[in-house]
This record gives structure tokens, sequence and C-alpha cells, in this order.
């Protein structure tokens, strides 16, 4: 079964290095890619020079447009199951393995690693945590799908979705859109307990006013993405 | 009320040089046919409109508006409105093919980059 790794990173200078020689070392089971989302500091550098497998945006798409150029990577060169994981270390590769699980066992197409299921680690801010609270209601109103962790960046997806995604996908703040699209879909969609760490160096991309813009545009593209995507579904169904 | 003849001219002059200037970008390919037709369109209606106003105080008559000039000011608003929804739909088209060329550029570069380092492989295997 051949996995990719999908990791995301811009201005990743201070982490890269650990995150991918982690994987290198500890799981070479497992193939990667590191989508350097034109950083402007010395990421696409370090990954030049360390002979990493990695592509480089020539222009800044944000995490939506990086996410999707592993995705369409990972259809291009036939992988089964597509990983993604953040630039900045807070996932514990050693999670994989049950993250793909379910998709391995044909239990889900999507899985979404959860640090709210058993609680352990670190669990972000109180704020934050209202914020994914209140997406994991829009969504569960949009779709049913009971995601405890609505923006985790830690999560797989089947063949055949990432070929969707690789069609498809949200270009900004994408993580819980993609939850909604793979479910109005067709796919199926399930929690995984994982453990995450806290961003050990460089700095989070989310700041006050992205917070707003966030909890405005979400919410609001979950809801436009129920309505656009209900004629689809009852054509499947009538199948 | 009959426009003042000055008036008339100055509107009629305003008219034909902004029509003049969008045919002469247009002839000179600066702008795109397709997003400006509707240029094209408007400046013809706000032409025959000048020079003809009495066909304004009729359409204004036949739908109850009392003044001709808040008829212009409404036409232009909606028209406006219409133009910034389009511009808008264009604009986010354009974003979804610049994300696509930009993604696939960047998977291509990786594949030359492999493939300049292979060929430099052999190559300095050759020189040996």
């Amino acid at each position: 079964m051949k996995i990719l790794i999908i990791i995301p990173a811009y201005n990743e200078q201070e982490n890269i290095e650990r995150v991918v020689d982690n994987l290198i070392n500890n799981f070479p089971q497992y193939d990667y890619l590191v989508v350097n989302d034109c950083s402007k500091d010395s990421t696409e550098a370090i990954l030049k020079a360390r002979g990493y497998n990695y592509i480089s945006l020539p222009a800044n798409l944000g995490i939506g447009g990086a996410v999707q150029s592993g995705y369409i990577y990972a259809a291009q060169n036939g992988y089964d199951i597509a990983i993604q994981i953040d630039g900045d270390g807070q996932h514990d590769p050693a999670y994989i393995e049950k993250l793909i699980e379910p998709i391995v066992k044909g239990e889900a197409d999507m899985t979404i690693g959860s640090r709210f299921i058993e609680k352990k680690g670190f669990q972000t801010s109180f704020l934050r945590r209202l914020g994914i609270n209140l997406i994991r209601f829009v969504i569960r109103l949009c779709c049913g799908v009971k995601a405890t962790d609505t923006t985790s960046g830690f999560r797989a997806s089947s063949k055949e979705l990432t070929a969707h995604f690789a069609r498809e996908y949200a270009f900004d703040y994408p993580e819980p859109e993609a939850i909604v699209y793979a479910s109005l879909n067709g796919y199926r969609v399930k929690d995984v307990a994982v453990e995450m760490k806290e961003r050990e160096g460089g700095t989070s991309s989310i700041n006050a006013l992205r917070s707003i813009y966030y909890m405005i545009k979400v919410p609001v593209a979950l809801i436009i993405l129920r309505l656009g995507t209900r004629k689809k579904r009852k054509k499947k169904e009538g199948k | 009320m009959p426009l003042p003849l000055a008036l008339h001219i100055f509107l009629i002059v305003c008219v034909s040089i902004f029509f003049l200037v969008l045919l002469r970008y247009l002839v000179k390919r600066k702008l795109n046919l397709k997003y400006s037709l509707i240029w094209l369109l408007a400046s013809i209606v706000m032409l025959v409109g000048v020079i003809f106003p009495q066909i304004i105080v009729w359409l204004c008559s036949l739908v109850g508006i009392q003044t001709p000039a808040n008829a212009a000011f409404f036409v232009a608003i909606i028209f406006l409105f219409v133009l910034v929804m389009m511009l808008t739909a264009i604009v986010s088209h354009m974003n979804l093919r610049v994300y696509r060329n930009t993604q696939t550029q960047a998977i291509l570069e990786k594949r030359v980059r492999e493939l300049e380092d292979k060929l430099a492989e052999l190559d300095s295997k050759d020189g040996k």
C-alpha cells in the first residue's frame, strides 16, 4: 500500500528539518512530500540542501492550495492513502498507523486526528476551542458528521477521496470545509483519537483579525457548501 | 422641460469622447472584447439617450418616474452593480486558474529538477 504524507510548510525553517528527519529515520514505510508555499524564510534552501522530497509553489496559495498540490501529486503518483500533517511538529507521526487504520480496513474514507477524544496532550487555548466547537456544531447541522477536532490538520484520505480533493478543495482555512465536502459527496468521515504537541518553533498563522475572518468565513462557506451539494447528494441516493 | 442647448452639446461631447476612447482601447487590444462588451453596450445606450433625450423622458412617463435624472441615476447604479458582480465572477474564475497553474508548475518543476539531477549524475559517470 502506497502512503504519502503531505507536509504543507510556510516559513517553517525552524521546524521543517526536525519534522522531516523524524519521518525519514523513524517512519521509512511512508513516502512524504513537503509543499513549500512560497516561504519567505530559508525553508526552500533547507529543503534543497537536505535533498528532501519537495515541491515549491512559485506563488503563495495559502494552506488550502498548498495541501491540494499534495493531493494532486498523490493522485498523479497513484498513492492509496494521502495523509496531511502540519510542518511545525504538532502532529506525532507515531499516530499515523492508528489514523489510517479505518481507511485500510475500509471502514472510512477520511479520518481526522482529534485531540479532544481522549483529552490528552496540548489542548489549545480556550478561545480556539470555542471556535472549534462552534464549527463542530455547524458541521453537524450541515451534514450530520460528528467531528470533534474540526480544524485539525492531521488527517488522512482514501485514494478516491484524494482524487476528489485534487479536483476541488477550499482555498483558505479548508479543514472544516473538507469534512463537509467529503461527507456531502457520500464519503465516510471518522474521528480518531490522537495527541498533539504545542508548536516548538516559529509562529502560528492565527491572529485576532484572522480569527474573526475565520469565524465568519468558515460557517458561511459550510452553509453554502450544504446548499450547493444537496442536488448531487439526492442523485447519488437515487441510484 | 427641454434640455438647454449648451448642456446638450456638452453631454454629447462627453459621451462621444468616452465612446471613442473605448473604441480605441478595443482596437489597440488593450481591452478584451469579451469583458468590455458590456461597456460598449452601455456607451451606445448613453449615446442614444443623450442625442435623443425624448426617449428617456418617454420611458420615464411610461414607468411613472417624475424626474428623468432619477431614472438616469437608477439605471447607472444598476449597471454598476451588474458590472462589479461580473468583475468579481471574473476574478474568482481567474483565481482558480492561477491556483491550478501554480500547483501544476510546482509539480512540473519537481520533475524537471529530478531529471536534471539524474542527468548530471549520468554526465559525471561518463566523464570518469
